[in-house]
């Protein structure tokens, strides 16, 4: 099979790796998920989006780094603020006035839990234990019913 | 041949045409575009009935060998856009559809019922299609569910979620009916959603194209249809180009002439394709009537771990307030699709979602009176436009607030709600809160995989694209057999209603052989 392309470029993964930060859980018996594969995961994801949304995603990314010399306001961009200022900026995204503001940091959130929940690490500290599940009940599925199936 | 099963069958996926390098041209009677729930049923109806057919899926072809509970990986696999296309409009609605040999069958929740009396005697009164009696159309019906199975689950197959729903129903003494599914003793894994790992989930892909395949038919996977070929008059044909499912890589062109042409794409993609070809649209009807059956996710927390991940997707449906237009029933999702749907982010994220083994996710569905439209963005892809109605949006808030009730009834503690600005609810008293204060239709959390009314069927051809037996009013030899057709919503999972008026055209090109066949 052919490898599905990647999508972000540096600048981009870059502003992906810093809004993953706060949009990870952390703390309180959350497992820890490197950031690096989230970013990955991210930009395995959108050559999948619809070719406008695939366009302007990078878009969407410019402005959440580049809105923080105003919205913040801040002297750095998005990428280069403490995490502390960030968790307070993405947090103006999520109740900002601005419908597509709140559009875009839900759909890049989203993408970050995606990857974050889809790890067997978090699967598994949340009981998730869905491949066992599958094996079971397909050879009880078996067992009973062969002669019917 | 096929790659995968070896037997002497024609089904050809991209890497096979790719290899060989070479345009493909080949003269059917007829060509499906589509291989979903109205594409198959059709394809195979026409094949068993001595036709030649060739069907073309845009998506790949993937067996139960493939399907894993690994979410994204499927998702990118199964779905169109990974699932993640959104329908504009306030709210925003994400919808997700099959692109795989099989379609939305291969992902769905394989839900089978008939269309509701009543929804048949409003396309007969309403619309004029007095031939879709329930009468007229039960040898359909009966068909499509042999063919696919349905029957009520294995009692061992049902889950803790669907048992507390039943429990909450019948406290509050609302009405409720055991799920109709496509199946064979399905035995709850609850992968629905992302393929079915048994086979037990009788999908398009393990009945009707085998069905077709072994009455001759052709498929081929991978390659998207970019034209409908007429000849000034009538359909004739389609050029398709072979694409890799998931790369996009560009391979050899397909051209296949026909007799007839049936688009059976679904109710976003029919229409897109129509209009990117400029064809029956004298109307002015092509991407109107865009119906979505709204629906919200409600997920109550309970006191016990209740495993709702574990069982059948659906093990019932509370039908109590389907004549208001609102259906609920149970739709547990893996925790990575949950968590993407709660407004909660870093910490606060994890504190919900670490008791995700006490969660029982629910969903309530809105038959809408209003309609969107699909048309084409700057890049001819298709674009869903929809925004909710009033009326269909209080229907909304008042599914979220039973699906809440019932939820406290069986037990919950606190129920987790689809709204940015009210998230949670920590007792029944409380679901009076839903009606305290207008709530913003952008702050609902909305999702539908329902997609119906495109290309609706109808009597006069000013008002419909296609006449009471699928076939386009502008162009003859062109059919559609998807959801596209449906004059109207009708309230309930669409799949047997697709097939079985699938099946109906099928028999009418059968039946009607001099008239479309003839040399």
């Amino acid at each position: 099979m052919t490898a599905a392309p990647r999508a972000l470029g540096p600048w981009s993964r870059r502003v992906v790796r810093a809004l993953a930060e706060v949009v990870l859980p952390d703390g309180d018996g959350a497992p820890n998920v490197p950031l690096d594969e989230i970013v990955a995961f991210a930009d395995s994801f959108v050559p999948y989006l619809p070719r406008l949304l695939r366009l302007l995603f990078p878009v969407g990314l410019m402005m959440l780094e580049l809105g923080a010399f105003v919205l913040a306001p801040s002297l750095v961009p998005f990428s280069a603020m403490s995490l502390a200022r960030r968790r307070r900026y993405v947090d103006g995204w999520v109740h900002a006035r601005w419908r597509l503001r709140r559009d875009l940091i839900k759909a890049v959130k989203g993408l970050c839990l995606l990857g974050y929940y889809s790890d067997a690490r978090v699967r598994a500290r949340l009981g998730y234990a869905v491949e066992e599940h599958v094996a079971d009940v397909s050879a009880e599925r078996l067992r009973r019913h062969a002669a019917n199936i | 041949m096929s790659a995968r099963s070896g037997c002497a069958v024609m089904l050809q996926t991209f890497d096979q045409i790719a290899a060989a390098g070479r345009d493909v041209s080949i003269d059917a009677d007829v060509v499906v575009v589509g291989s979903g729930a109205g594409g198959g049923a059709i394809a195979a109806e026409l094949a068993e009935g001595g036709r030649s057919v060739v069907v073309v899926e845009e998506g790949g072809h993937y067996t139960s060998k493939d399907f894993r509970a690994d979410a994204p990986a499927m998702i990118k696999k199964l779905y169109r856009n990974a699932g993640s296309a959104p329908i504009l409009g306030r709210p925003n609605i994400i919808f997700s559809e099959g692109r795989c040999v099989g379609g939305s069958t291969v992902i769905n929740g394989a839900m089978s019922w008939r269309t509701p009396e009543k929804i048949l005697k409003r396309w007969q009164w309403e619309h004029g299609l007095r031939e879709l009696s329930p009468e007229a159309l039960d040898p359909f019906f009966t068909q499509v569910e042999e063919r696919v199975s349905v029957g009520p689950q294995d009692p061992e197959s049902i889950g803790e979620d669907a048992r507390l729903m039943q429990r909450g129903a019948d406290k509050l003494g609302y009405a409720w009916v055991p799920a109709m599914r496509s199946q064979k003793h399905c035995c709850g894994a609850n992968n629905c959603a992302f393929g079915c790992p048994t086979d037990a989930k009788q999908s398009v892909l393990v009945t009707y194209v085998p069905r077709l395949l072994a009455a001759g038919g052709q498929l081929y996977s991978g390659c998207k249809v970019e034209r409908v070929l007429t000849d000034g008059q009538r359909a004739v044909g389609i050029v398709g180009r072979f694409r890799h499912p998931e790369s996009g890589a560009r391979g050899p062109k397909l051209t296949v002439r026909a007799k007839v042409v049936v688009l059976a794409c679904g109710a976003v993609q029919t229409p897109a394709l129509l209009l990117r070809n400029g064809l029956t649209n004298s109307s002015d009807q092509v991407g109107r009537n865009f119906l979505c059956h709204p629906n919200s996710k409600v997920v109550g927390v309970y006191e016990q771990p209740i495993h709702a991940w574990k069982g059948t997707i659906q093990g019932n449906q509370i039908r109590e307030f389907i004549d208001e237009g609102i259906m609920i029933t149970t739709s547990m999702v893996p925790p990575a699709l949950l968590a993407m749907s709660f407004p909660y982010f870093g910490a606060r994220s994890w504190e919900v979602m670490r008791d995700y083994d006490k969660m029982l996710a629910a969903g309530c569905l809105v038959e809408d009176t209003g309609t969107g439209r699909v048309s084409l963005d700057l890049f001819g892809e298709a674009k869903m436009r929809y925004d909710i109605n009033d009326r269909d949006f209080a229907n909304l808030i008042r599914g979220v607030a039973l699906t809440s009730e019932i939820l406290f009834a069986s037990g919950a503690r606190r129920v987790l709600l689809p709204f940015d600005f009210l998230p949670e609810l920590g007792s029944a008293d409380e679901i009076q809160r839903l009606y305290a204060h207008p709530i913003p239709k952008d702050e609902v959390e909305c999702l539908t995989v329902h997609a119906m009314g495109t290309c609706r069927m109808g009597v006069d051809k000013r008002s419909s694209v296609v006449d009471p037996h699928g076939e386009s009013w502008d162009v003859p030899g062109l059919f559609v057999a998807d959801a596209s057709v449906f004059p109207g919503p009708i309230g309930v999972n669409p799949q047997i209603t697709i097939m079985a008026l699938a099946t109906r055209t099928g028999r009418w090109l059968l039946d009607n052989e001099r008239r479309y066949f003839a040399e």
